[in-house]
């Protein structure tokens, strides 16, 4: 049943483009396309599912014909709100298009459409020896393309990078509906701008993106874990600085605060020490044995002189798993805490790192919310998570509050609103804060010249 | 606690962050967003909220779900998609009641269980008369208009029911050491007679008296799941009186996850018969009771010549945890020919009576896992419950392949002394 505000001619020529299965119009339908991973929530007037390029090429030539908005969406997986239809139209569903189309050891490359789940790209790297590093806390389900949109990061951000460091070349659909390429299948590539890095991280409001190659290396073969508690969060901050500081190169680096701990040990009862201020996890990965010993015990030794009251090292993959169990559920315990839990994204340069934490637990006191507060603490990103009931005006007001404060604290220590989830329209007001007006400016420019009807993705930070 | 209505489901939908964590091991979820579980969590919402009516898409959607709990072992933040589609069938069943068909034999079938044995011998009578060869029978022209496929595999119906075959009680082979209660439900009774047999043959061996009480009758899975908790308590509550007489066994053995699973949960949980509980703690799966009471002299090993591999019923694994022992059974047995396939526990698309009123969609699901049969290499694939058994059997003919499925009992049974 057809419910959307669509013309009826509109519909039936969308309908033309996609066939009448790849169209989605009805009431129902179209409020399971309404959301993404964070609160906001807005009903698109209906959704495609294109099977290819050229179909997506003549939605948005008519969409700039007709005057509606387009929006990509891989998974709704994104905690932005970046794939959510903020201004109306059409929401484009791009998990039809989901074919791995090559896998190449010699050149270390992998050719994908943007509907491939991020794990099975991660699976068919892993079956022929090679890695491909990006592993956001969603990718069991999220989309490669929704990850480079986003440019995701992940656990091993600190060492290895994020999604924009292993893409080597892109194909995508402009808003007005050309076909562009950039970048090249090799290791180098100065030819143009480089577009590649635009697209990454553009959020769906520069171009579709219907074709990604992406960059592969060497599987570690070596893997080492320690644990450590420290007294209190700042000094787990300090400790964590410390090692980037000493030259050393975790694979892993992550931090869970005395509210997280507690919150954890409750759900999963896994005998943790429940009085430390905070942990501290480590991981060291590498192609060479002895490589990996040596930074492992260097960290070992790091970690007691900055203050550690315990260093724990896994000696075998079970102690291993057990150590890292801790990390795994505690997003699950703590949304199972409260109702509500409101993942935050602030990122410092990591010598400010046991400052930011301090601020956080400051924030919570004075604004009276319970605020848990893990993350890749290795790369300076930080996850705050704020726990409440979003039933509840007046504590959603304060929840407010503290998320304007948290933004703040990260921008006066010369951080970022946002390391790795994006700004889509959540993270919007804040954007002008941390770049200025000059690049606000060069942003809107850059928008109206490549989608001068404000077609793709409107309604978002630019 | 558990919704059962729409409008209970504020508290149980709340903690759902949208996270959307639950897609990746769904097997209905094929990438539309609508199919996933998810989507049922905020549609459930947006009806509750009076944002959206009850409409046949609704409707459609709440019911393209397995309950096979797999989503809710996704969800970080404990919910429990199934359970949400189920209460959403409880309000739909309420407000329309349920298709003719399922009303016949909810209401009237299953709350007469010696009927439906005659029923069940009648359809086996004509079966015999019309031909014998099931699989190429010309009345197979008529499935189509019950819904089902031309080539659905259809069990033999009518043979001696388990009830017909074995008195109430039933002796241990040698020396008596415990006592012992055997719930069938339906299909170890009517449909396959000889995983029952096969199941009491095991107890008796082990030492066990076993009590079969030949007035049990449904154990009520088929019913709740499709939102009908009235009658659903009324045939719970028919058979906890039966139970409730039998004070002198140590356990209620049951042969089929669903079965396990309704009563040492659901009644008290779902149908609110909290006094049940007791019974409940009594149950036992028969891999669980053949692992705890069988020794190193009770275990032949057995040369199947051929491969074996296991399929983890949803209810029998996710419901009663239960997944470990079939397999170290089967391999204690059968040694180098068991094998394990890939996405062992991955719902087969049967559903109970899913495959029934959705036999397009049941096989759509099943595809994965015959891919994953195909890979295993194995001759035969054993599972812990009947309507498993049922579908992937049908999956096979379906598919023209040549592997062939029996309840793990069967395969228990004959390396046991």
């Amino acid at each position: 049943m057809n419910n959307s505000s669509l013309s009826a001619t509109l519909i039936s020529e969308l309908t033309s483009i996609v066939g009448a299965e790849n169209i989605l119009t009805s009431t129902e339908d179209r409020i399971c396309y309404a959301y993404d991973g964070q609160r906001v929530e807005y009903v698109p007037e209906a959704v495609l599912r294109p099977a290819d390029s050229q179909q997506i090429s003549r939605i948005l030539t008519l969409a700039n014909e007709e005057r509606f908005p387009v929006v990509p969406r891989g998974a709704g997986t994104g905690l932005s709100g970046g794939s959510v239809a903020a201004s109306g139209g059409v929401v484009l569903d791009l998990t039809r298009m989901d074919r791995i189309i090559e896998v190449d050891p010699g050149n270390l490359h992998m050719i994908v459409e943007p509907g491939v789940i991020t794990t099975a790209i991660i699976n068919k790297a892993e079956s022929i020896g090679l890695l491909y590093p990006p592993d956001p806390g969603s990718m069991s389900v999220s989309t490669i393309g929704g990850n480079v949109a986003e440019n995701a990061g992940g656990l091993r951000a600190g060492k290895y990078g994020v999604t924009r460091n292993y893409l080597m070349q892109i194909q995508a659909i402009a808003p007005t509906g050309e076909a562009f390429l950039s970048g090249a299948r090799t290791r180098k590539c100065v030819a143009g701008y480089d577009l590649v890095s635009l697209m990454c991280g553009s959020e769906g409001t520069l171009g579709v993106i219907t074709e990604i190659s992406l960059r592969l290396v060497p599987m570690p073969k070596y893997r080492k874990s320690m644990m450590a508690t420290f007294p209190d969060a700042a000094s787990a901050g300090q400790g964590i600085a410390d090692i980037i500081a000493a030259g050393l190169v975790p694979s892993t680096l992550e931090i869970i605060d005395n509210t997280t701990l507690r919150v954890i040990e409750d759900y999963a009862h896994l005998g943790l020490p429940i009085d430390a201020g905070a942990l501290v996890l480590v991981e060291f990965d590498g192609l060479v044995e002895s490589v990996v010993d040596e930074e492992s015990d260097q960290a070992f030794r790091s970690l007691e002189s900055s203050g550690a009251t315990t260093v724990q090292q896994a000696d075998d993959a079970e102690q291993r798993d057990k150590i890292w169990q801790a990390r795994r559920v505690a997003l699950a315990a703590l949304s199972r805490a409260r109702p509500t839990s409101i993942l935050e994204d602030v990122t410092v340069p990591l010598p400010r790192l046991s400052e930011m934490i301090d601020r956080v637990q400051q924030i919570g006191q004075k604004n009276s919310v319970m605020i848990g507060t893990f993350g890749h603490a290795g790369d300076g990103n930080l996850h705050p998570t704020i726990l409440a009931d979003d039933r509840d005006e007046e504590e959603m007001k304060r929840v407010e509050a503290a998320v304007e404060e948290l933004i703040a604290a990260a921008l006066q220590l010369g951080g970022t609103v946002s390391g790795e989830h994006g700004i889509g329209f959540s993270k919007a007001p804040f954007l002008a804060q941390e770049v200025g007006e000059g690049s606000m400016e060069v942003m809107r420019r850059i928008k109206r010249a490549l989608d001068p009807n404000g077609i793709l993705n409107p309604g978002k930070f630019v | 606690m558990i919704p059962k209505h729409i409008a209970d489901l504020d508290e149980a939908v709340s903690h759902c962050m949208k996270c959307g964590f639950c897609k990746a091991s769904c097997p209905f979820f094929i990438g539309e967003e609508t199919t996933s579980p998810r989507a049922k969590v905020r549609l459930a919402r947006a009806v509750a909220a009076g944002e959206l009516d009850v409409t046949a898409g609704f409707k459609e959607q709440m019911e393209r779900c397995l309950n096979c709990g797999a989503c809710a072992e996704e969800c970080p933040s404990g919910v429990e998609p199934n359970r949400i589609a189920l209460a959403a069938r409880c309000s739909i069943s309420e407000l329309d009641g349920l298709p003719l068909t399922q009303r016949l034999i909810f209401s009237f079938a299953l709350k007469h269980p010696r009927l439906m044995a005659l029923g069940s011998r009648a359809a086996g009578i004509a079966q015999q008369v019309s031909a014998i060869d099931l699989q190429n029978n010309p009345l197979r022209r008529l499935l189509p208009i019950v819904g089902m496929r031309r080539d659905k595999d259809l069990p033999a119906m009518g043979r001696r029911s388990l009830f017909a075959s074995l008195p109430e009680i039933n002796e241990p082979f040698g020396d008596h050491k415990i006592t012992v209660a055997y719930f069938p439900g339906c299909a170890a009774n009517l449909i396959y007679p000889e995983v029952g047999l096969a199941t009491v043959s095991i107890l008796q061996k082990l030492g066990a008296r076993v009590i079969l009480p030949h007035d049990l009758g449904c154990c009520s899975t088929p019913v709740w799941n499709s939102g009908d908790l009235s009658d659903a308590r009324e045939l719970a509550e028919r058979n906890i009186r039966i139970l409730s007489q039998i004070d002198d066994a140590q356990y209620l053995v049951t042969s089929c996850g669903s079965c396990g699973m309704t009563i040492s949960q659901e009644w008290s949980e779902l149908l609110g018969f909290s006094e049940t509980e007791p019974i409940g703690r009594k149950v036992i799966d028969i891999a669980d009771f053949v692992t705890k009471y069988a020794d190193d002299d009770n275990i032949q090993a057995v040369d199947s010549g051929q491969i074996i591999t296991y399929h983890d019923p949803c209810h029998l694994r996710r419901g009663m945890g239960v997944y470990e022992t079939p397999r170290q059974l089967l391999t204690s047995i059968y040694g180098d020919n068991f094998v394990e396939m890939e996405q062992a526990d991955r719902c087969c698309g049967g559903g109970g009576t899913f495959c029934v009123y959705h036999p397009q969609l049941s096989q759509t699901v099943a595809q994965t896992k015959m891919e994953c049969l195909s890979q295993s290499g194995a001759g035969l694939v054993a599972t812990g419950c009947s309507a498993c058994v049922i579908q992937l059997r049908d999956s096979i003919v379906h598919r023209k392949m040549q592997q062939k499925a029996t309840h793990t009992v069967t395969l228990i049974d004959q390396g046991l002394k």
